[in-house]
């Protein structure tokens, strides 16, 4: 168990260094001088012998391979570059947006997997009731509505038309009401759209492995023993139906990283998502390198996690490692 | 056994002649939503490549009278007018063409990459599968959304590099459902008996596996349909797709975001097309996975 486990661990690291490789090229290739971006926001005009020497000095006229190996030695050494915009540190700006970031994608990550569960127990003990049959149409139109339009849709009916609810933002510049509410106001919206896109796939799996779990020979022999039905489906069903379910938990965050950036810009939220969004349209090298580098680095953590639960749940791979 | 057993319960369909496509036929009638999304597709289709005909104004004609501007849904402008005055009905209509090129082109790239991908993975086995299927791995562990916005500044946005990009960065899945195919019909005895008469491996490939892969590859298509829709609808959304003045539902939603207050409707009817055409395709795609099935009997 250990070895496979070792064996995942050691798979994450070269998917990093693609991951690496394949953005910074990308982003390399991209047209827009990066240094006449960064003269125009400096010096007010620069002739060609000052971008020159300040190419030089940022090291963008050597050839492609070595800027690479020269970022990739200063990002192991913990230094991300400068932001070509702000001229800060961009580990610095990415510690700033992360809270804001983990926070979104946590509080929805609960309510999403609370209600999921929930819904897909009960849908799957009532399997072709009302409530079983809207909760499978449900879950298609789930899947078919743009995350961005259920947004502007809430944005619209509480904040502009109810206006019950802030339209974006963290936190009021002004708040009128103790800043803990405040924040809670600010949160409702976004945490609502980001729940309602990855709920309808707890639901499904719910369901699924609910009624996967209810055909078993061992909840007939329960039934058979004269079990009340209430432990029959909490303790014997829904606890090994959870199974699945806990290995999903890791696939999950690669879904909320990347609906992070849509969401983020649309509720001006102060998180990576909007981060990355702004630095490509003003094409900041450094901070698009560091955003897609971190967010890589939780998706690939999230499938390390999602492997290593299947590993630990599962208890046939407790003993024979081979298999997997 | 069986067969005989529901050719009987089934009398119309006693006919031995069949074709297995008929069957299928049979079974996907029988799905109430697949057929009425069948024929909403259809009849979006059908709009959209009439557009020009059936549009009552030119999209892109701006009219900046105060009677022009912004007008709420009326008889006049079916989806009301935007901040420019130009009609959301006539631009839906010539966005729905760009929504529909956009997913069955990606599409179509994609599953040609993914099935070569899949099959030759699930064909050569060995360090070639290895390597083709971790590599797959790695792709799905990229936040791609991020890189396929990364992408869009490499080139001048536009329609055509919506497509290809998305193309390119969607087959991923599908190779493992090509591969997984392969494998499973590599075991199967018509495929040993193939090998045993000598048949080459590209034509076991080509004539014996890929026609009984064809289900999962239908099926997948159509779920990719509706996926590549909702990612150029996200990207043109961000102003990375297509660019003005040309209409696509996303840019579309893009210019209602900041007139949430004044004219909503800008993003009820576009989000509504969306959302539409997306849940068309993922109820057909599923109506074709239980009626392709051909484990299931009639």
């Amino acid at each position: 168990m250990q070895r496979l486990i070792i064996q995942r661990l050691l798979l994450a690291v070269p998917t990093l260094f693609v991951v690496s490789i394949l953005s910074f090229t990308i982003i390399k290739l991209a047209p827009g001088d990066p240094v006449r971006m960064y003269v125009s926001t400096g010096l007010s005009q620069g002739n060609q012998e000052d971008i020159e020497r300040i190419r030089r000095n940022l090291g963008l006229d050597r050839p492609l391979h070595v800027q690479y190996l020269a970022w990739l030695k200063n990002t192991m050494q913990g230094n991300l570059g400068y932001s070509l915009s702000s001229r800060r540190p961009v580990g610095q700006i990415l510690l700033e947006k992360l809270p804001a970031s983990i926070s979104l994608m946590g509080i929805s990550f609960l309510v999403s997997l609370t209600i999921g569960v929930l819904v897909g127990v009960i849908s799957a003990v009532k399997q072709y009731s009302l409530f079983d049959y809207s909760v499978t149409v449900f879950a298609f139109i789930g899947n078919s509505i743009p995350s961005f339009w259920i947004a502007m849709m809430l944005i619209w009916f509480f904040a502009v038309e109810l206006g019950w609810l802030p339209t974006g933002q963290m936190q009021s510049y002004q708040p009128t009401a103790s800043p803990l509410l405040d924040y809670a106001r600010h949160f409702v919206l976004p945490v609502a759209t980001t729940s309602f896109i990855n709920l309808v796939g707890w639901v499904r799996y719910q369901r699924a492995s609910m009624l996967e779990v209810l055909q078993q020979d061992y909840i007939r022999t329960a039934r058979a023993k004269g079990l009340k039905e209430r432990s029959i489906l909490l303790g014997h069903a829904w606890r090994n139906s959870l199974i699945p379910i806990l290995t999903l938990i890791g696939f999950s965050v690669s879904n909320l990283v990347g609906g992070s950036y849509i969401i983020e810009t649309i509720f001006s939220w102060p998180g990576m998502g909007q981060l990355g969004f702004d630095a490509i349209l003003k094409r900041d090298f450094p901070v698009i390198m560091g955003v897609t580098l971190l967010s890589a680095a939780f998706i690939i953590l999230g499938n390390l996690l999602a492997d290593v639960t299947y590993i630990l749940v599962n208890p046939k791979m407790r003993t024979s490692g081979s298999e997997l | 056994m069986e067969v005989t057993a529901n050719t009987h319960a089934y009398p119309a369909l006693r006919s031995s002649e069949q074709s297995y496509l008929q069957r299928a036929w049979l079974r996907f009638r029988k799905n109430r939503l697949a057929v009425i999304s069948a024929g909403v597709l259809v009849f979006m289709g059908l709009t959209a490549g009439l557009a020009p005909f059936i549009a009552p104004y030119d999209p892109n004609a701006i009219d900046l009278s105060p009677t022009g501007l912004l007008q709420p849904p009326s008889a006049a402008h079916l989806f009301g007018t935007d901040d420019l005055g130009r009609d959301g009905f006539s631009r839906a209509l010539h966005g729905a063409r760009i929504s529909l090129a956009v997913g069955f082109i990606a599409t179509a790239m994609a599953m040609a990459i993914g099935t070569l991908v899949g099959a030759v993975a699930g064909m050569l086995g060995g360090w070639v599968d290895n390597l083709l299927m971790r590599s797959v791995d790695i792709l799905l562990s990229v936040p791609l959304f991020l890189l396929i916005m990364i992408s869009q500044t490499l080139v001048t946005p536009s329609i055509f590099t919506v497509m290809i990009i998305i193309g390119l960065t969607s087959w991923m899945d599908v190779a493992r459902l090509v591969r997984g195919d392969f494998l499973n019909l590599l075991s199967s005895d018509y495929v040993t008996a193939a090998v045993v008469v000598g048949t080459r491996r590209s034509g076991i490939a080509w004539r014996h596996i890929l026609p009984n892969a064809i289900n999962t590859i239908v099926v997948a298509a159509t779920l990719r349909v509706a996926q590549a829709i909702l990612i150029e609808s996200a990207l043109s959304f961000l102003g990375l797709g297509v660019q003005p003045p040309n209409a696509s539902w996303g840019s579309m939603l893009q210019k209602g975001l900041v007139r949430l207050l004044d004219a909503p409707w800008m993003v009820w009817f576009p989000g509504i097309l969306i959302s539409i055409t997306v849940l068309a395709f993922n109820f057909v795609g599923d109506g074709l996975r239980d009626a392709l099935d051909p484990k299931q009997v009639v």
